[in-house]
This record gives structure tokens, sequence and C-alpha cells, in this order.
């Protein structure tokens, strides 16, 4: 008897590990950006004691970390908080972002995945960026809705450019839903 | 206190599975990610990944940006890599192979579009102690430009330029190839 609960317990830390191991990488990696709760930061600083745990998330979904020479923000949800869906349509609205080199993603994994760089968008005259995002081509900056999948958008900003001292970071884009089908 | 031998043990032993997989696992998963995108490319040379694979493996990478990459093996010594970047925007990483990041360099820092970085594997407690390799190595430092220690006997340099017009990419491509990453005994 002693040794069926041994058995059973043993088999149960390993249960428990694991599935904690699992559940503590998912979570890991994604911080919140002060004064935008929709966006989170994608992150593997090594100044996180816990960084094992952010490396891992990343490594887990088949990628490399970030570089610390960039930024990356992601986001689920639109400006009401609601979760993006593929028959939406969607306007992102902002400041350009104040980086050498920017992109916006948006889907999963290939082939639900499209992506817009600042090769590629244009910005108005005062340095506004407007893209849609729809299934259907938009007028202006276009970014295409994948069919099918989650729907993550990521803001992936390399070389951010240095804030002057005492200077705020511009806020980042909003996300208004249009209309859905 | 017999009574709780066996839930002890199984708490230790939870303990030991999480850290085991939190260590272990992501770099076993970024090894296998590594030969599956990279089709088992050879170690200690270095090749442009295809743009469907880039977005797989570098999360800030596009379809429309160049990435290069080489699976660094130190095991038979240094590899040095010497790149052949354009004189624009450009970022090199280097990370362990755990997936840590260990060493980064970009346009403005390099200042210059062709640079070599000597790599090897750091000294192990044991060779500090005894201060090895210190005489022997003074004699052979060549001057290649940066050096870099790296923990791991293996890692990866991801080499990662966007391309902002279409046009150019084949010229940013020819050049980039000429980059070498090669094994010095």
């Amino acid at each position: 008897m002693g040794i069926s609960l041994g058995s059973t317990l043993l088999v149960l830390g390993v249960v428990v590990g694991y599935i904690s191991a699992q559940q503590s990488l998912d979570r890991a990696g994604l911080k919140p950006v002060a004064g935008e709760p929709q966006w989170q930061q994608a992150v593997a600083s090594p100044k996180d004691p816990y960084v094992i745990y952010s490396i891992g998330h990343f490594i887990a979904d088949g990628f490399l970390p970030p570089p610390t020479s960039a930024q990356v923000y992601v986001r689920k949800v639109d400006d009401d908080g609601n979760s993006l869906r593929n028959d939406c349509t969607y306007t992102l609205l902002g400041a350009a972002p104040q980086a050498r080199w920017w992109a916006l993603k948006i889907g999963s994994a290939a082939p639900n995945l499209a992506m817009l760089s600042a090769r590629d968008a244009i910005l108005s005259g005062t340095d506004q960026l407007e893209i849609g995002i729809a299934k259907h081509q938009t007028p202006g900056n276009w970014l295409a809705m994948p069919q099918a999948g989650a729907i993550e958008l990521s803001l992936v900003m390399n070389e951010p450019y240095a804030l002057a001292k005492n200077a705020k970071p511009l806020p980042l884009p909003a996300l208004k839903k249009i209309e859905c089908e | 206190m017999a009574r709780l031998f066996w839930p002890i043990t199984a708490l230790f032993l939870g303990l030991a599975v999480h850290l085991a997989y939190v260590l272990f696992a992501p770099g076993l998963i970024l090894q296998h990610n590594l030969a599956s995108l990279t089709g088992n490319a050879s170690t200690n040379r270095f090749f442009v990944m295809s743009p469907e694979a880039q977005i797989k493996l570098v999360p800030t990478a596009t379809m429309q940006d160049i990435v290069g990459l080489c699976l660094l093996d130190l095991s038979g010594g240094k590899v040095v890599f010497s790149a052949n970047v354009p004189k624009s925007l450009w970022t090199l990483s280097i990370f362990s192979q755990s997936g840590q990041q260990i060493y980064s360099i970009n346009d403005a820092e390099a200042g210059t579009s062709q640079f070599a970085i000597e790599l090897k594997r750091a000294k192990g407690f044991l060779e500090q102690l005894r201060g090895k390799g210190d005489a022997e190595e003074a004699g052979q430092i060549q001057n290649v430009g940066w050096h870099a220690d790296i923990n791991d006997r293996r890692g990866v340099v991801v080499l990662w330029v966007p391309v902002d017009d279409a046009a150019k990419r084949p010229a940013i491509e020819a050049d980039l190839k000429t980059t070498t990453c090669e094994a010095k005994s």
C-alpha cells in the first residue's frame, strides 16, 4: 500500500513539475506597457532574474528571443478590449514609430501572416501613421487580415530612437474597430 | 516523519522536472528548429536564409528583409566571422545554444561595412584558476577586430539587414554572401 501511494505521489510530482514548467514558459516573455493597457512588450531582458523563462517562451514558440536592439509590442484586442477577429475591419492610427526601422505583423504564422514595414508604409505630412486592417484592400496603407488563425498584432521597432532626458515616449498606435461582416 | 517521506520526495521530483524542462527543453527545441529551418546546414558556414524560413526564426524579420545565419560550433577552436555588410542599417546578434543573446553590434557601433569578430569558447572555471592559456594565447592573437567569448560550445550568429528598396535586394544579398564564418585552428 505504501509503495502504491509513493508511486502515485511520484507520478503526480512529475506531472505537476512538467505542467507548471510549460505554463510558466507560456506566461513569461510579455510585460505590460505603462499607459498602454492594450499593448504588451515581448521582451527577454538580461536584467530580468527570470530571463530563462522569457527566453524559453520565445523558443517554445519557434523563435529566437527579440534582440536587445529591438522592441516588440503585441496586442490581441482592439481599443475597446475585444479580441481581434478575422471578419472585422480595423484602423491603426498613431504617430509613426520612433525607430530607425519598424514593421507591423498580423496573424500567427505563415501563410496566415501579413506584414507591412517602414519601406512600404506612407506617412501623412504630420508623421502620422494610418493603416487599414481588413480582408479586402482599403485605400492608403493596408495590412491584409489573415483569413484564419489566431489574430495577434505585433509592432517591431528596430533600433528605437533614444529619448531626450525626461522626455516621454510617444504613445503606441491605437486600434479602432470600424465594422464586422 | 516516515509519512512525509513520499510527499517530500514527490515535491523535490516535481521541482527537478520543472527546472530540467525550463533549463534544457528550450535549448533542445532551438536546435531542432534550427536544423529543420536550415535544412541541417553545416556549422561554421555563413548563408542567407529563405524569406519563408527567416520569419519563422527571427521575430523581428519580415519577408522583405535579408537574414544571414551562421551555426557556430566552437568545439574545434575559434571561429572568425568576417562580415561584409551594406552601408545602411543592420544588426548582428549572437545567441548561445540556449537562446541567450550574448553579443550585439549594429552599423552605428561598427562604423564600417567590413569587420571581423573572433569567437571563442569562454574559459572554464578550472582553466581560469590555473591561468592556463593566457601565455599561450598572447602570441596567437590576430588583428581581427572584435572578440567575443561564448559559454556554450554551440551558438548562432544572426545578421539582419532591412531592405528599403526591393530593387536593391539582389545587390545587397550578393554583397552579404561574401561574408564568411570559418573555424580557425
